[in-house]
């Protein structure tokens, strides 16, 4: 999330698509209904969804749509602003790059629906057909500068201005009202209604979740709408932004932390065996990527982090222990869907789960099964017994054909143990312990303590161990019991020599000096000197500070003081927020180019004429601390750099150089299950969208009269996730008892079913148990003139825990139904729009 | 009724998490139900002994969709027809007077007293107290009066309006909350919802639950317009000071009277007895 969940009290318009903010995310709802209730300037909330969700039930608009064609209506959106000059042009000129030429031979072709560069090779070993772009063409026409050329009157066809408008001027109200199935009228309100934002002082935001992200093109529907919130000045503002609501409490926490497969903490890449063979060559390449972006400072954030890893053992000499660390392959996808490809195909043996239920929650999930029998070993750790660890006895399977092990390890409940959440709007938060864990249960970080002490006793014993050195020579200070403050304390970083911990980020160095275990994270736990206030010449100011540091320790994540400093839903002194507890990043861009903010009541910083007025940390150079006295930068400088994590700081309408694999720009493409062919181009998918090959990964083709109905996954208020937690508590199980289908009433008048009845909806890969919720939520949609059902279902259920989804021995689990397609940029699964059937139970 | 408290539900806010009702069960410890999915997220499928409110969902569709949300349970009214119909007197109005001065008015059962007649159940015009063989009586809502009148500032409000997260629900000086609940109306008319009304300040002389509408009360599965049944007063004139006597034929009377309103919802479902 760019701003805060409190934030969303001073947007003036919600666009909440993709999202079901009412029911998955009931306390960031609370701050949507602020301002839908505020006595001036009411905000209007407009939800668009294939479904009338509890959210829906609040929206002054409602825009049923067809899942899978977010990209269209977004897209007629950038059109709509454009065309009716509801463009902040203030915005749009100073701060992003539309000025800038791009290459000639950068194109796009309607009618094969491929950019330029798209390459189709044939691996000579395999046979196996290999599909990429080359994004070479996908680049600005640099100047003798080393600058992109630009043409200020936007006249220039090769502007991305008018680049833009190119390719979004095939998306229009028509386009939604033929392909999305919202009528044209109906866009026509929410159009009027969202993109009145651009006006100044006026803000918008998008919330989305799983709705969007969940598709082959998840990514670049985020990104469409990211450009329309550029076009209309709605980034960086307070009530603006792009609200990406995460789908757990701590989610953010471990994309923070390096949980994907990508990813090192702090959103540094991953190593890549063959392009980055040596510290220097990993560091170069990124240096040469973010260009003039603040990642420049990635060599130190690099040292930080290894020191952190290796500690004593991290020296120049052995490139501070990056000698050791596991590369990924080049090419290889390491991605949920391509582990348990990896696993079907026999090739991955050993399995370790962590708070995850993938016999559950996994995408084709009866393959996902399949692959867990091909095991040698599984260890699940988890706080109540799941489906997967069970998958051997799963409704169907044969128990004595399956020779995987399994072990269970019991896992504390948070608050059984204290330690941080980060929420879905950085801020890292405390949370207490209170009470002791059941039984054998232990934290996860003491079970995970526990298995690295045996690992370094076994990769000890072992000289010829593979990769022995990255395992033995780990710095890890920590015991049986672990501190999850000690964690903190060095994820926020120390001086080695000295062990006092650091400021911040600004002082980590790339010479070893500084051990920083996630950079983003450095400034959570600052030392008694750098304690926010604890300089503050008033002297009322610093003993409220000095009392905060005698409850803290310096702990800013443990703080409470829930002060709205200037009005604008910020919070300085609650918990703290990365990074450097700014609270909207890209605030520069809440400021015109004087340093003005658009309107005085929603002032984040601002030049007084000498120097900068504060309300957030500055998210730009406001004082130049090269110089003595630090003195103030006017702001023309800042305003030439208000986006300083991308390369030229400018805001991205056209995103160069293959950072995004599918396109500069994004285009529509079907679900790769879909009833329709493609009517904005000539390619039914992403042309380089992954499609795996097992003889489980089967696909219903275009149109399948077997499979005609749309279907989409989701979640309830009542239920969480897999539903290990929620279908585990009866006062929550109580409520949402049973595994059920929503569906419209004339789809349940031609299919014969009656509400409350169970029914099997079935996919070409599985099939489901389901109670029928006949509802008017849902109406049959009209999309090309063809009358269009579209069904949607809770994955909560399974077949073990005190409620399951229905009478035992049956199929429960929603995701039995879903295709294993990933997104592909991310491999998100597409778990939103794929094709099934309903048949009386 | 000044210094009197009550709970406002403002239904435009209200988003259906069901907070409440989970704050219910577990402030007051009862038990989960055995339930099942009925083609509605509606569950338990109505009041009992373990459940004593529950959200409403109701859909109503003609072209436009609308998803009204009610907080259902006791409504302790001040005319309150179960108070009146008691034959052991078990179930009275009670008053606590809370540290502010203020009084917390409810409609209370002695489970000591409750002879298990079910007499209530069958003359409250909202259905709402829920019978246990095995727990001796009937129970339903408290308004919280164990917290209110003892637990710390900040706590000493109902459990259901502590959790309630988009603020619909609000306890209160029962003047104060119908100044505001008048003024979130006319704001509501001025928006365009014609039929913006105040339900629970008038009907059965006060109920101590007031709602926000949009819509007509059986929109949102109240009534219309709840009564205490004309046999109840029959009942009082002249069965009530003789005891149980006459007791059958009054039932039998209160149940036609009950079929002929046509408000039935669930009580077939309710008459089976709970263990």
């Amino acid at each position: 999330m760019t701003n805060q969940v409190q934030d969303l009290k001073m947007s003036d318009a919600f666009m909440v698509c993709g999202s079901n903010a009412a029911e998955n995310h009931p306390i960031t709802f609370k701050w949507i209904e602020q301002a839908l209730h505020r006595e001036k300037d009411p905000a209007t909330l407009i939800v668009v969804d294939p479904r009338f969700t509890r959210t829906a039930s609040k929206a002054n608009i409602y825009a049923q749509t067809r899942p899978g064609t977010d990209i269209v209506f977004f897209g007629a959106l950038i059109t709509y602003a454009i065309k009716n000059n509801m463009v902040n042009f203030d915005f749009e000129n100073n701060y992003t790059h539309t000025s800038s030429l791009i290459d000639p031979k950068y194109s796009f072709d309607p009618k094969t629906g491929q950019f330029s560069g798209f390459k189709e090779t044939v691996d000579p070993k395999t046979g196996q057909k290999k599909v990429k772009y080359d994004a070479a063409t996908w680049a600005f026409q640099m100047g003798p500068d080393g600058k992109p050329l630009k043409d200020p009157t936007l006249q220039n066809p090769q502007t991305v201005w008018q680049l833009m408008i190119k390719h979004y001027s095939r998306y229009t109200p028509e386009a939604v009202e033929k392909i999305c199935g919202i009528p044209k009228a109906k866009f026509e309100e929410v159009a009027k209604a969202y993109c009145s934002t651009y006006q100044r002082g006026k803000s918008g935001v998008l919330l989305y979740a799983m709705g969007l992200t969940q598709h082959s093109y998840g990514s670049q529907n985020i990104r469409t709408f990211a450009m329309l919130q550029l076009i209309l000045g709605n980034v960086g503002v307070p009530g603006g932004g792009i609200a990406a609501l995460r789908g757990c409490a701590n989610v953010q926490g471990s994309t923070d932390q390096g949980l994907l497969s990508h990813l090192w903490t702090g959103y540094n890449p991953v190593p890549n065996s063959a392009k980055n063979p040596t510290l220097d060559a990993y560091n170069q390449a990124r240096l040469k990527a973010v260009g003039t972006a603040y990642w420049s400072n990635t060599p130190k954030f690099i040292a930080s982090y290894l020191k952190a890893q290796y500690g004593d053992f991290a020296k120049p000499e052995n490139q501070f222990g990056y000698v050791w660390v596991p590369r990924v392959k080049d090419g290889v996808n390491y991605t949920h869907i391509a582990l348990f490809e990896a696993m079907y195909a026999g090739t991955l043996k050993g399995l370790f789960v962590i708070g995850q239920n993938p016999a559950v929650g996994g995408p084709n999930s009866d393959m996902e099964c399949a692959a867990m029998d091909k095991l040698d070993w599984m260890v699940v750790s988890e706080i109540f017994d799941t489906e997967t660890p069970n998958f051997w006895r799963r409704p169907g399977a044969n128990p004595g054909a399956i020779k995987t092990e399994v072990f269970q390890l019991p896992a504390a409940a948070n608050g059984e143990y204290e330690g941080t959440f980060s929420n879905t709007g950085r801020v890292v938060q405390w949370f207490y312990k209170t009470s002791e864990p059941k039984g054998d249960a232990r934290p996860d970080a003491d079970i995970m303590s526990a298995i690295q002490k045996k690992l370094v006793e076994l990769y000890k014993a072992d000289a010829q161990a593979p990769l022995r050195e990255a395992v033995i020579n780990l710095y890890w200070p920590y015991g049986d019991k672990v501190s999850l403050e000690e964690v903190l304390a060095e994820m926020n970083g120390f001086n080695w020599a000295t062990k006092k911990r650091l400021k911040n980020f600004t002082v980590l160095a790339a010479d070893g000096s500084t051990a920083c275990g996630n950079w983003v994270y450095s400034g959570v736990y600052p030392d008694q000197a750098d304690y926010p206030g604890v300089t503050d010449p008033d002297p009322a100011k610093k003993a409220a500070a000095l009392a905060s540091f005698a409850k803290t320790g310096g702990n800013l994540a443990k703080r409470t003081n829930n002060e709205d400093k200037g009005n604008v839903a910020i919070y300085p002194g609650w918990a703290w927020c990365w990074p450097v507890n700014r609270r909207i990043v890209y605030n520069r861009c809440s400021a015109d180019v004087a340093g003005q903010p658009w309107v005085p009541e929603k002032n984040l910083v601002k030049w007084d004429g000498t120097k900068w007025v504060n309300v957030d940390v500055p998210d730009f150079a406001y004082v130049d601390a090269t110089k003595p006295g630090s003195p103030p930068v006017p702001p023309a400088v800042s305003a030439a750099n208000p986006f300083i994590m991308l390369n030229l700081g400018m805001g991205w309408f056209f995103a160069p150089g293959g950072g995004m694999v599918d396109g500069p720009f994004p285009e529509h493409y079907e679900p790769v299950e879909s009833k329709f062919t493609n009517a904005m181009n000539g390619s039914q998918n992403s042309p380089v969208v992954k499609k795996w090959n097992s003889e489980m990964d089967k696909l219903a083709s275009v149109g399948d009269p077997k499979y005609p109905i749309i279907c989409g996954i989701s979640r309830v208020t009542e239920h969480f996730q897999s539903g290990t937690m929620t279908r585990n508590m009866p006062w929550l199980a109580e409520m949402q008892p049973n595994m059920f289908v929503e569906m419209s009433k004339d789809l349940a008048k031609r299919k014969g079913v009656g509400n409350g009845e169970w029914v099997t909806v079935k996919s070409i890969r599985g099939q489901v148990n389901c109670v029928a919720v006949v509802t008017d939520r849902i109406q049959v949609l009209t999309v090309d003139g063809t009358p269009t059902d579209v069904v949607n279902m809770p994955y909560h259920y399974g077949f073990i825990g005190y409620i399951t989804g229905g009478p035992g021995g049956k199929n429960y689990a929603g995701n039995q139904t879903s295709p294993n397609i990933g997104d592909c940029n991310t491999t998100t699964p597409e778990y939103k729009a794929f094709l099934v059937d309903i048949v009386k139970a | 009724m000044a210094n009197e408290k009550a709970i406002l539900v403002d239904t435009t806010k209200c988003t259906a998490c069901r907070a409440c009702q989970v704050a219910c069960k577990q402030w007051n410890q009862n038990s989960a139900e055995k339930t099942v999915n009925m083609g509605s997220y509606e569950n338990p499928p109505t009041l009992s002994s373990k459940t004593w409110m529950r959200i409403l969902f109701n859909e109503h569709y003609n072209g436009q969709m609308q998803w009204l949300f009610t907080k259902y349970q006791c409504m302790h009214c001040t005319d309150a027809a179960c108070v009146e119909v008691c034959p052991p007197n078990a179930t009275t109005h009670q008053e606590v007077t809370l540290k502010d001065g203020s009084v917390l008015k409810s409609v209370v059962t002695d489970p000591k007293k409750c002879v298990g007649c079910n007499y209530c159940r069958v003359a409250c015009p909202f259905d709402v107290p829920g019978y246990s063989q095995k727990k001796r009586g009937v129970y339903r809502c408290t308004m919280c009066v164990d917290r209110v009148s003892n637990a710390e500032p900040g706590f000493d409000i109902p459990a259901c309006v502590k959790v309630c997260a988009p603020g619909t629900l609000s306890f209160g000086n029962r003047d104060e909350l119908l100044l505001k609940a008048q003024a979130r109306v006319a704001k509501l008319k001025s928006e365009g919802h014609k039929d913006a009304q105040i339900y629970g300040n008038t009907q059965l002389k006060g109920l101590r639950y007031m709602y926000v509408l949009t819509a007509p009360p059986a929109s949102y599965d109240l009534p219309n317009d709840p009564k205490v049944p004309a046999s109840v007063e029959l009942w009082k004139l002249l069965a009530k000071p003789y005891g149980g006597l006459a007791a059958l034929g009054i039932v039998a009377a209160l149940i036609v009277n009950r079929v002929i309103s046509g408000r039935n919802r669930g009580l077939e479902e309710k008459n089976k007895l709970e263990t």
